[in-house]
Order: structure tokens, then C-alpha cells, then sequence
């Protein structure tokens, strides 16, 4: 039972011992990233270099699913941050593929990378940053001034709540994935071979594909709300 | 189309609230802990905090139900103008 459960994030390539006993290296997680990092990098250039015989009217299955793929992104970004932001589709694109390749990624037995909260805390990192860049840029450093409204009061209250904005995202993605990851860990280092047959492929389609579209989904939503928010 | 991607806004928006109310109770709880810990005034810090990490969760939750009830009446109005 103790050699198939197996949940953890172990250390796979040590590079050197701190003195208080701590071992800093590549982790699986790591891995695991760069592992799907390689596979949309492999995709991004297939694609680029299939994009130059793309003709004005398409005329192959591939140009109309491509074209599909980034008329989807384009939409789905102007009607949650409105039609003049619908640039952020470049970016929130690639960061949709990246998070949902990862969710997914536990389908072919690897860790899901968003099964550890460093990957999830810089991913909503990312989303915090934005908010402030975003929101300075468009209202100047008066976007501070709205954390003292409406009385100067409650400016320690607004400063928790921004703050908690970027941990409550990561915890929510981490907590998912995680979730997942666990109860398919514990199903099958508990469940006698007889169990081990069909069932476990309706558990990945629930904690995996369904949990882990609608996990990229909220994230990105809840990213874009957030960015267009402080826009506004 | 346009009312399920609203609807889909909607739900990400509620689902988050739990967090919203959570997140900003327990890092202050920790950061009145750790505060408690440097200084020696425990639990001065601990009880500010939570009462700051309460009202935090608060206003999370006001801003996203206010976020939520300014969009409907955006569309109550655009679909009278209709």
C-alpha cells in the first residue's frame, strides 16, 4: 500500500544542502512544468511555422481549428474585460493552455504542476502585479486613493482585502488540483485490484478534466475580472 | 451565448466569496501571531488582527455582491431601453 501512495513532491535532481539541513534542487514540479512548457513550445512552433501558408479564406481543417482557437480566446476575453481590452486575449491565452495542460497533465500520470502552491501563488502573483500596473497606468497613483474610500477609516481593511485577492486565487486553484490528486492517490493505493478496473477512468474524467477546465476557467475569469476591474 | 458567458462570470464570481471571506481571516490571524511573537505585548496584535481580518472579509464580500448587483441592473436597464 505504502509504495503506490504516493502524493508528494519529491526531489529529483539535488543541487546543494543549505546548514539547517534543508536540500534546494529540482523538484518534481519542476519537471513537470518544463514538461509542459516543451509540449505548447512544440505546438507554438508548429503552428508559427504552419501560419505562413495560411490563406485569407481557409482552406485547411488545421488554419479553421487554429483560427477557431484564437477567435474563441478573442471573445471570451472582450466579454469579460469588455471589446477595448480584448488584447489581453495574448496573454491570457497562453496562460489558459499553460494551467489547463497542467490540470491535465494528471491524466498521463505526472503531478499536476498546480498541485503545489508555489506554481499557483506566482501564476496569481502575476494576476496581483497586473492589477496595480494596469490600474496605475489607467487612473495614474489616484488608484491608490480608492483604498481610502469611502472613509480613510477603512484603509487597513481595503489593504487586507487587495492583498488576500492574489492568495485567496492560488489557494482555490491548489486546493482543487490538489484535492484531485489525493483522493486518485488514495483510490488507488486502497481499492483492491477489482476496483482498479473502469472506475478509476470516471474519477479522472471528474477530479482531472471536469474539475481541472473549470479550475483554468474560474482562475482566468476571476484574473481577467480582477485586471479590468482596476481599469475601470 | 452572451447571458451563459454572464452566467459563467456570475458563478466564478459566488464560488470565490467563501475564499474572499476566508483568506483575509486567516492571514491576519497569522500576521497577529507573528506580530505577537517579535513583540511582547501577546495577543494585543492577535486580537487587532482578527477583528481587521473579519472586517477585511467583509468588505471582499460587499465589493464582489456590489460588483455583481451593478452589472444587473446594467442589464435590467439595457433591456428596458429594448
Amino acid at each position: 500500500m505504502d509504495e503506490q501512495l504516493d502524493f508528494g513532491i519529491h526531489m529529483i535532481i539535488p543541487l546543494f544542502e543549505t546548514s539547517d539541513g534543508s536540500v534546494f534542487g529540482f523538484t518534481t514540479t519542476h519537471i513537470n512544468t518544463w514538461i509542459v512548457i516543451a509540449v505548447l513550445t512544440i505546438f507554438g512552433l508548429y503552428v508559427n511555422a504552419k501560419v505562413k501558408n495560411f490563406k485569407t479564406i481557409p482552406d485547411t481543417k488545421f488554419q479553421v481549428l487554429i483560427e477557431a482557437i484564437v477567435d474563441m480566446f478573442e471573445s471570451f476575453t472582450a466579454s469579460t474585460m469588455g471589446e477595448k481590452n480584448k488584447s489581453f486575449s495574448m496573454f491570457y491565452g497562453p496562460l489558459f493552455l499553460f494551467i489547463l495542460l497542467s490540470n491535465l497533465s494528471g491524466l498521463v500520470g505526472l503531478r499536476p504542476p498546480t498541485a503545489d502552491i508555489a506554481t499557483t501563488f506566482a501564476l496569481s502573483l502575476t494576476t496581483f502585479f497586473m492589477i496595480q500596473w494596469y490600474g496605475v497606468k489607467s487612473k495614474g497613483f489616484g488608484y491608490y486613493k480608492e483604498l481610502m474610500e469611502p472613509i480613510p477609516l477603512l484603509l487597513p481593511l481595503n489593504v487586507i482585502g487587495e492583498l488576500s485577492n492574489p492568495i485567496s486565487l492560488s489557494f482555490r486553484l491548489f486546493g482543487n488540483i490538489l484535492g484531485g490528486t489525493i483522493i486518485m492517490g488514495l483510490y488507488y493505493s486502497m481499492i483492491p485490484w477489482f476496483g482498479l478496473i473502469g472506475i478509476p477512468s470516471l474519477l479522472h474524467m471528474y477530479f482531472d478534466i471536469f474539475a481541472g477546465a473549470l479550475q483554468t476557467l474560474i482562475f482566468i475569469m476571476l484574473s481577467m475580472t480582477f485586471v479590468s476591474g482596476a481599469m475601470e | 451565448m452572451k447571458s451563459k458567458k454572464g452566467l459563467a462570470t456570475t458563478f466564478a464570481l459566488v464560488t470565490q466569496l467563501g475564499f474572499s471571506m476566508v483568506i483575509p481571516i486567516f492571514l491576519c490571524f497569522f500576521i497577529g501571531i507573528f506580530l505577537d511573537k517579535i513583540t511582547t505585548l501577546s495577543p494585543l496584535f492577535l486580537i487587532i488582527f482578527i477583528f481587521l481580518g473579519v472586517g477585511a472579509a467583509f468588505r471582499n464580500m460587499f465589493y464582489i455582491i456590489l460588483k455583481e448587483a451593478k452589472k444587473g441592473e446594467h442589464h435590467e436597464k439595457r433591456d428596458f431601453k429594448r
